[in-house]
């Protein structure tokens, strides 16, 4: 009878040590001795069920951690795939790049071919009723208004590209008047294009030419002198070259939707999640970049494709937002950072 | 009783024949043309749906123009359309459907992986290079990749592969109006679809994401 009070008596210093409600310590006696057996048998139940809950926790607390560890590795082994991918697409790139050189030489001796001032991002084929497009150059202006294989500009500016002679009567091929037009368009200009689709409906279309990438233009001797090299673009002259493996790879970008916008005190730019590892390119993680030398990056790519503009040593402005302030950055680009992608 | 021209026709066309009039006949040719017949419409019926590339049509058709203003017989230059068109076909049926349909399927990881297939045949025409660079430009079109974050060095190789198209875009667009030559057409057109390929690939996996 002692020996159930000195139980029921631990029991309930157990339970009350490790967290249960506490429990009246039943006295000697006979309705005492069955209320205190009663109690000592629910708490050898709850002590038996707690453990094996704690057993449980366990268990799902280690299945969690490989769950965790299994996802980091999925997440590193994706990255490290990612990065494998892109570094074989640059390849395929150059090495692509590499077999058309002779053939882009070749077209630019025979043509002094030295590149459009502006361009569409179209690539078109003559038709009785225009310039038809075979191609849109992937996020070209072309791409970005809409236009779709199979459209047909039937006109530029109000200028009828299927004309059929020019006023000397030579006859001139609907791509042949697209691209005199463009010969008075500059980068950034607005073109207002007739398009037809394929289901013959009309409709006009307003398109802002862009600069053409200078990178595939061969500079040969006695040509005339290439656009200047860019900061992440270091290869031989007519090699083209990615700037992957630039200074601000490792940087992280988003673009802001309204929310985040809010949050971060701008209504448009470019969330750094991460900041570029180099301390000289001054970004930092929670900036919001609103312009980088005057234009406004509206893509990451759009954002890289700016900042790819700019020379080794030259000095780049940049806007942001900073902790909910506007500030104005102002730092050189470093000379030797570049490389090939 | 031996099936009429109409009867033949209408086997051929998939519809009902009286069955009592077709089996009548014991001619062995009419039994035998009959056979043929019905085995044709099978195999006919057989086929996959499929519906023409954009644009094959008024290209066919301009190019059977183009055909008859050139020097050569008309009986060849439309023997040419045909074969070109014939080859369109030979091409979407080896590769299962059309480029694009009204209503184009949610990409999947299958419509890109088989990407390359096409390229790496050992001489791709360049019908089978138009072909392939429209299926690589609806590929792109159809994935996500609205605001996604991305690092910097994923954004300058999407922007450089971009940018590349474009300039092959530029330059073929000169080209075609100074006097490219056809193999050098190809070759331009080749590169674009190795581009446009590695920039699919490069796309869908940025916007591929871990399942959790």
């Amino acid at each position: 009878m002692q020996h159930s009070f000195l139980l029921s008596t631990a029991a309930a210093a157990l339970f009350g040590a490790v967290g249960g409600a506490p429990v009246a310590v039943a006295q000697p006696g006979t309705g005492a001795e069955q209320s205190a057996r009663a109690q000592e048998q629910q708490l050898r139940s709850l002590e038996a069920q707690k453990q094996e809950a704690q057993v449980q926790y366990e268990e799902a607390q280690v299945q969690y951690e490989e769950a965790q560890k299994a996802r980091s590795a999925l997440a590193e082994d994706m990255a490290a795939a990612q990065r494998e991918l892109e570094a074989a697409a640059r390849k395929v790139a150059t090495l692509s790049g590499q077999t058309v050189e002779p053939i882009v030489r070749d077209f630019q001796r025979r043509f002094r071919y030295t590149g459009q001032r502006a361009m569409l991002g179209v690539n078109i084929e003559d038709t009785e009723r225009g310039a038809r497009i075979a191609g849109v150059s992937p996020g070209g202006p072309a791409a970005d208004a809409g236009l779709k294989v199979g459209d047909t500009i039937i006109s530029m500016d109000g200028a009828d590209l299927a004309a059929p002679r020019s006023a000397a009567g030579a006859s001139q091929s609907p791509t042949e008047l697209l691209l005199a037009q463009m010969g008075n368009v500059d980068p950034g200009d607005s073109v207002k294009l007739r398009v037809m689709a394929e289901n013959g409906a009309e409709r006009d279309v307003t398109i802002r030419a862009r600069q053409v990438t200078p990178q595939i233009f061969i500079h040969t001797p006695g040509s005339s002198p290439q656009p200047a090299p860019r900061v992440f673009n270091f290869g031989e002259p007519g090699s083209f070259v990615f700037f992957g493996g630039n200074p601000w790879s490792d940087m992280q970008l988003v673009a802001l939707t309204p929310e985040l916008g809010s949050y971060f005190g701008a209504q448009k730019g470019l969330l750094v999640v991460r900041g570029p590892g180099s301390d000289s390119l001054r970004l930092q993680d929670g900036d919001v970049i609103l312009d980088i030398g005057g234009r406004e990056p509206t893509t990451p790519e759009h954002a890289l494709r700016i900042l790819a503009s700019f020379q080794p040593g030259e000095t780049l402005k940049m806007t942001i937002m900073r902790k909910q302030r506007r500030e104005t950055l102002e730092f050189k680009l470093p000379d030797e950072t570049a490389s090939k992608g | 009783m031996h099936p009429s021209t109409e009867d033949l026709l209408s086997v051929r066309d998939g519809e009902p024949l009286d069955a009592a009039r077709a089996t009548a006949c014991e001619r062995p040719e009419h039994t035998f043309e009959l056979d043929r017949l019905r085995r044709t419409r099978d195999a006919l019926r057989a086929l996959p749906q499929l519906a023409p590339p954009p644009g094959v049509w008024q290209r066919a058709v301009e190019a059977e123009r183009v055909s008859r203003r050139s020097m050569w017989p008309r009986a060849l230059a439309g023997l040419g359309v045909a074969a070109a068109v014939a080859a369109v076909a030979v091409f979407l049926i080896g590769e299962g459907g059309p480029p694009a349909g009204p209503e184009p399927a949610a990409i999947t990881p299958a419509a890109v992986w088989r990407a390359p297939a096409l390229v790496q045949t050992p001489t791709p025409t360049y019908t089978s290079l138009v072909q392939e660079s429209a299926r690589l430009e609806q590929v792109l079109s159809q994935i996500s990749y609205q605001r996604p974050l991305m690092t910097g060095g994923t954004a300058g190789t999407i922007a450089g592969l971009e940018d590349r198209i474009a300039a092959i875009d530029e330059l073929s667009t000169y080209g075609s109006a100074r006097g490219l030559r056809p193999a050098e057409r190809e070759a331009l057109l080749s590169e674009r679809v190795d581009l446009l390929n590695a920039l699919v690939h490069v796309r869908f996996a940025q916007s591929q994401k871990p399942g959790f």
